[in-house]
């Protein structure tokens, strides 16, 4: 069953009708977990330079810096930068479990035309570790991605390290070059993993017990055939996010539940027929999915 | 259901004729217009628009033209007159 676009952007809204309120509520205590994670974090890491440099004054006796001149960004030890990042690593995880959350409330919205709160916790209690290693993996690409540009950037330095010059117009030229390219190359390859896998989190969010590499099987067994209408719609929420930056973020926060939403009905259309209807719908109102009058 | 539609489109017109008042106001009426147009089509759940919604488009798309152009010409009124000061 191939939904068109319309349609599927149609059903969003009519879905939404009436839970407009919880999706808002859940996508702003989500933008206030993020801030307080990556706050708490920094805090974290100037308190430890900081105690750290108090310290060291102690060891030695110099109080005048302990006492007066604190420099509380310039004096971080080296290891708070390895905690950093995994307080970093910490929270993006975190963060991606409630963006699954977020994806199942769609799910239930554009399903059984409710939701509720407490499904953005969903991620937390249905084996998170699945979700934990496939952000890992995505980390992985990007490191993998990056490896080239940076052997190449240490080749530089070394060289003109050991010949004691100056880098010339050349290898510049060419670091440039090579560098504007590889960004392009890796690009395309983002988008082609994007379109092949791009529904994994709503997969993982509608089934518990699919592994990783199974869910990542299945999806892109999915993807086959719809590539081009999921990067359509992709691109058709280009006005809407232009319309969210004019009212300074203000208008995401109806718009962002829109995309989800309709991004959630797109997944459905892709799913077999058997899949779409949860055994637990009731029957007692009416389902906004089967398209039926009643809206 | 229906209620809530009207609602939406409700706050639409509001927030569209509060852009071409606010328009006047050196670029801020394009918040409340951009608003007015995310409304009126977050509002669109048959296949018309309802009367309301439409009036919130319409209002909303005139609020975002004339808020930058007011702007603009606030700015130009504002540095002709500065320049009068000198001479």
């Amino acid at each position: 069953m191939k939904t068109s676009r319309a349609e599927l952007k149609m059903r969003a809204r009519r879905s939404l009708l009436g839970n407009y309120g919880t999706m808002i509520l859940a996508a702003i205590i989500l933008a206030g977990i993020s801030w307080a994670v990556s706050t708490v974090s920094q805090i974290g890491v100037m308190g430890g330079g900081a105690a750290g440099q108090v310290m060291d004054s102690l060891r030695s006796g110099d109080f005048s810096a302990a006492g007066v001149n604190i420099n509380f960004s310039m004096n971080i030890p080296s290891y708070m930068y390895v905690i950093l990042g995994l307080l970093g690593l910490i929270s993006s995880w975190i963060i991606v479990l409630f963006a699954v959350g977020m994806n199942r409330m769609s799910l239930c919205v554009v399903r059984e035309g409710r939701t509720e709160i407490s499904q953005m916790f969903w991620a937390f209690k249905n084996r998170p570790a699945r979700i934990i290693l496939l952000q890992l993996l995505v980390y992985v690409l990007e490191f993998v991605s990056m490896v080239p540009v940076i052997v190449l950037s240490m080749a530089i330095v070394v060289s003109t390290a050991v010949s004691g010059a100056d880098p010339n117009y050349e290898q510049l030229l060419f670091l440039i070059l090579f560098l504007t390219g590889y960004v392009i190359l890796i690009m395309i390859v983002y988008i082609l993993i994007a379109l092949n896998y791009g529904l994994v989190y709503y997969y993982m969010a509608d089934h518990r017990d699919e592994g990783v590499f199974a869910s990542l099987g299945k999806v892109h067994e999915m993807m086959k055939g719809n590539r081009m209408r999921y990067l359509v719609l992709q691109l058709s929420f280009i006005g809407w996010n232009l319309l969210s930056m004019l009212t300074l973020g203000i208008g995401s926060l109806w718009i962002m539940p829109y995309i989800r939403c309709t991004f959630a009905g797109f997944y459905l259309d892709l799913l077999p027929q058997a899949e779409t209807i949860p055994p637990q719908w009731d029957g007692r109102t009416q389902n906004p999915w089967d398209g039926s009058a009643g809206f | 259901m229906v209620q809530q539609n009207r609602t939406m489109a409700m706050a639409s017109m509001i927030l569209g004729i509060a852009s071409i008042v606010l328009s006047c106001c050196c670029c801020i009426g394009i918040i409340p217009a951009g608003l007015a147009i995310i409304f009126a089509c977050l509002s669109r759940v048959e296949e018309h628009f309802t009367s309301q919604a439409k009036t919130g488009l319409i209002t909303g798309i005139i609020g975002l033209v004339m808020a930058p152009i007011l702007g603009l010409i606030l700015i130009a009124m504002i540095g002709v007159n500065s320049g009068n000061v000198w001479y």
